[in-house]
């Protein structure tokens, strides 16, 4: 396992995070001192930021066997109480320091190394539930396709709650490269001295992050210690994946276009080639399988026939947690449904075509359109909430505060108001089941105007 | 309006505040509102009301509405 095999990669450096250097015998050194502080059994919840106190917190966890429900450092108190209790967590880890809560350790499924949210913005307990093994086999895959060297140096843009963030820290320390731990976002000048002053040769976005780099014109520059980058975590559109795959290729470097779950470690599928493939994730990863099931449940053989995208490989996850009793035993499954849309073409590379379920992600979270639909009518609003990646698009059936409204969803969704759009229609379209026709709201809703604020 | 006026109100468009919050000395990261995807909506409204091309170093040197107004007046936007 890559977080027992530290020691393995000697002088090479492991972490750097400002003045600090930990090459990975330190590293090691330090893994041991925290394991010493760590309850022997239970459940531990780790705040943690891309600093090296959450790392090494991190690998004395996996390490000593001790589960872990890995959060945001920023973390609200209302969602880390909730958590405390909906899954009776034994202790508290946050900037290297240890707070016990309570010694009665419940019964937990020994094959349990790691809970990470998916729910994004949504403040649902649901948890994924992965095993050490689940984080070897995505490491182990991320290596084989990805060419992550030893001499390699990445910087992090994402947090390591965050499923693909925490991939590409554990794949690194798989290859014995070295991490820069970086807080800062990709558009201030901390982050561009930090990238110039350690050399560093890759770094992975989500297309909110492509989006931020474009517009800073980041294609019009060399960076030439740059050898890759990674994008995943949601659809960049075709014009920029096509943008910077011709950037990359003019530079002598390579741009990956990856698709993946947290429901499967991380990584599923990746294409190498977005110059020739832009719309495509490409095929499964290393020792992975992707297929696609009809509405009848039968596989596809055909090209270009849409179904349910369905993974199988080592890295599928224990199962979902929503409480203390069901982290008692996990029943792993073979294959994962996506839960997403796609079709395969005649050289077998994959292609999303939407979602089944009715979630959208905006500034790379994920929003779900049946939340933010619930909220408001909670408050009393006749409403349908449809919406895309770029835009949440409240449809309201009778006048209502427009400026309230979107204040409302702006605070609670924690979103910029340029992204909430408002329309006022006569009626909400239903099916006969009077459900909420959301493909005639959709239609309805680009022929009318959007309500205007004082 | 006087440039100023457009500046201010380009950054109370772009982050979301009202005019009122803004002045010379709101910096990145001082209020919540300015935050990096912020950030971005507000260099697109700053090019957009002055009608100039920021290049990368512009925009990651943005970080108050007083420095906002020495880039710009490197793109000959006049401030008095």
């Amino acid at each position: 396992m890559f977080f027992q095999q530290l020691p393995q990669h000697g002088h090479n450096l492991a972490l750097i995070e400002g003045e600090q250097r930990l090459d990975y015998l330190q590293l090691q050194q330090q893994v041991d001192a925290f394991k010493q502080r760590l309850p022997v059994a239970g459940l531990v919840l780790l705040k943690a930021s891309n600093n090296i106190p959450s790392m090494v917190a991190y690998l004395a966890c996996l390490q000593a066997q001790l589960p872990m429900i890995l959060v945001d450092k920023k973390i609200n108190d209302g969602y880390q109480q909730t958590l405390v209790d909906t899954f009776k967590v034994n202790a508290l880890i946050a900037d290297g320091e240890v707070q016990v809560l309570s010694t009665s350790a419940v019964n937990i499924d020994p094959q349990l190394a790691l809970l990470l949210s998916t729910s994004g913005s949504t403040g649902s307990p649901k948890q994924v539930a992965l095993s050490a093994a689940n984080l070897q086999a995505n490491a182990q895959s991320i290596c084989d396709y990805l060419p992550i060297e030893s001499s390699d140096v990445t910087i992090t843009t994402l947090s390591p709650h965050y499923s693909y963030g925490l991939s590409v820290i554990n794949s690194h320390l798989l290859a014995g490269a070295s991490i820069v731990l970086n807080e800062h976002s990709v558009i201030s000048r901390e982050f561009w001295q930090t990238f110039e002053q350690h050399q560093v040769t890759s770094f992975a976005g989500v297309p909110y992050t492509y989006e931020m780099l474009l517009r800073l014109r980041f294609t019009q520059k060399s960076w030439p210690s740059l050898r890759y980058f990674t994008q995943a975590g949601g659809k960049l559109s075709e014009d920029k994946v096509s943008l910077l795959a011709e950037y990359a290729k003019q530079h002598n470097q390579q741009f990956f276009v990856m698709y993946g779950q947290t429901e499967a470690t991380a990584r599923m599928a990746y294409n190498a080639h977005p110059d020739k493939k832009p719309a495509s994730i490409g095929k499964a990863i290393p020792k992975g399988e992707l297929s696609l099931l009809d509405d009848n449940g039968q596989t596809i053989d055909d090209c270009h026939q849409q179904g349910e995208l369905v993974y199988r490989g080592d890295n599928i996850m224990l199962g979902y947690a929503n409480n203390a009793t069901e982290l008692r035993q996990f029943t792993q499954s073979d294959t994962l449904a996506t839960g997403d849309i796609a079709l395969r073409d005649e050289e077998g590379d994959y292609i999303i075509c939407g979602r089944i379920k009715r979630m959208i992600k905006l500034f790379g979270v994920r929003i779900s359109l049946d939340e933010v639909e619930r909220i408001l009518v909670d408050k009393g609003v006749e409403v349908a909430v449809i919406g895309n990646d770029n835009a949440l698009q409240i449809v309201l059936a009778q006048p209502n505060d427009v400026a309230a409204i979107e204040q409302l969803i702006c605070q609670k969704m924690q979103l910029h108001p340029s992204v909430v759009e408002v329309k006022l229609v006569a009626e909400l379209p239903r099916t006969q089941n009077n459900k909420i026709d959301y493909l005639r709201v959709a239609a309805l809703f680009l022929t009318v105007e959007a309500e205007r604020l004082d | 309006m006087t440039s100023t006026q457009t500046l201010y109100q380009a950054f109370a468009t772009g982050l979301g505040v009202d005019l009122a919050q803004v002045s010379d000395e709101l910096a990145y990261n001082s209020i919540p509102q300015w935050d990096s995807t912020a950030h971005m909506i507000l260099i697109a409204e700053l090019e957009n009301q002055f009608d100039v091309m920021l290049d990368t170093d512009d925009i990651i040197d943005m970080s108050s509405v007083a420095k906002a107004k020495e880039i710009l007046a490197k793109h000959d936007v006049q401030f008095a």
